[in-house]
């Protein structure tokens, strides 16, 4: 199935959890924050957040600014 | 000198520093700690997977100070809080400088969607400190809506101009209950220190460090001017007189 990532989508098999798929794109996930559907996905819940096709992912991080 | 209250948290430092436009992480480092700043904001941005950057957190994370993120790059109250959440998650704190500001010329705060936002993020649990235009009225009604403190803007963002809203400035100093920021257009040491002679409470800068040239010394140099001012409000300045007031004796002890 596919899922999107900022709008880059990506080939994931079925029964993903949130947090396997992050770990598997090699990010650490310090400092950043993910929302599904415009609704953030605590860090507590990546775990147990199984990803289904089409799913729309936004991930934001740190970046400097005043 | 006296500590700086907000939110019921102390702050030594009443220098606030904006992390944007420096030219590296180290610099960006060194002005941090030349600043003695213990208020740091950052911003956020959709991770770009092609083109990953370095993580700029581990060179602001330190015992002493706060992070205070930003929602740079919403248009309204509703993307506003959104944002706040995303940041809430990300950088494990409540704390959030608010700033809406649709218009990219002036980028102006946009004073009725900053108040709706206020409402709803302090009604959340966030500790809201908004960056506004410099209207006492907007500041009274965010101090009702639940702010931690106002941000009044002293000139547009990264102009440097210094304290163009001055005269607003002193009223919202006046009227206010709760902690007053100047953000915002301070270009110079003398505009911080100017600020905080006024009786501001804080000063947020980030431009005039961050392109000067030497960042290093430049945040000292604010650093200075901040404590210097902040000393002499404490300290009441002497009022000013249309006519001379000699200062030395005018006794004609010539004669």
């Amino acid at each position: 199935m596919i899922v999107k990532l900022n709008d880059k989508a990506y080939e994931v098999e079925e029964n993903t959890s949130l947090a396997a798929f992050i770990e598997n794109l090699g990010l650490k996930p310090q400092g950043m924050a993910i929302a599904i559907d415009h609704k953030v996905v605590p860090r507590s819940k990546w775990a147990e957040t199984i990803l289904s096709d089409s799913l729309e992912l936004m991930l934001i991080h740190a970046v400097s600014g005043g | 000198m006296k500590k700086l209250q907000i939110a019921g948290k102390e702050f030594d430092s009443r220098l606030f520093l904006g992390t944007g436009k420096f030219s590296s992480n180290q610099s960006m480092r060194d002005a941090i700690t030349a600043s003695q700043t213990q208020m740091v904001t950052v911003a956020m941005k959709r991770l770009d997977m092609e083109n990953k950057e370095d993580d700029m957190l581990v060179h602001i994370q330190k015992p002493g100070i706060q992070l205070l993120p930003n929602t740079s790059g919403v248009r309204n109250a509703k993307e506003a809080v959104f944002a706040a959440q995303l940041a809430r998650e990300a950088f494990e704190t409540n704390w959030l400088k608010l700033e809406i500001h649709p218009d990219p010329r002036y980028l102006l705060p946009d004073p009725v969607e900053t108040l709706k936002a206020t409402e709803e993020l302090a009604a959340l649990g966030f500790v809201v400190l908004p960056y506004i235009q410099a209207d006492p009225v907007l500041c009274k009604r965010l101090e009702e809506a639940g702010a931690a403190t106002v941000m009044p803007l002293g000139a547009p963002i990264g102009t440097n101009k210094g304290l163009r809203t001055r005269d607003f400035l002193e009223i919202i100093i006046e009227q206010s209950n709760i902690p007053v920021v100047v953000d915002a257009g301070i270009g110079a040491p003398s505009h911080a220190a100017a600020a905080m002679e006024l009786g501001a409470d804080a000063v947020l800068v980030n431009t005039a460090i961050a392109i000067a040239g030497d960042p290093l010394a430049m945040a000292e140099a604010f650093r200075l001017a901040v404590e210097s001012g902040r000393m002499a409000f404490e300290a009441q300045l002497a009022g000013e007189s249309h006519t001379a007031e000699a200062s030395s004796p005018l006794t004609s002890f010539l004669r």
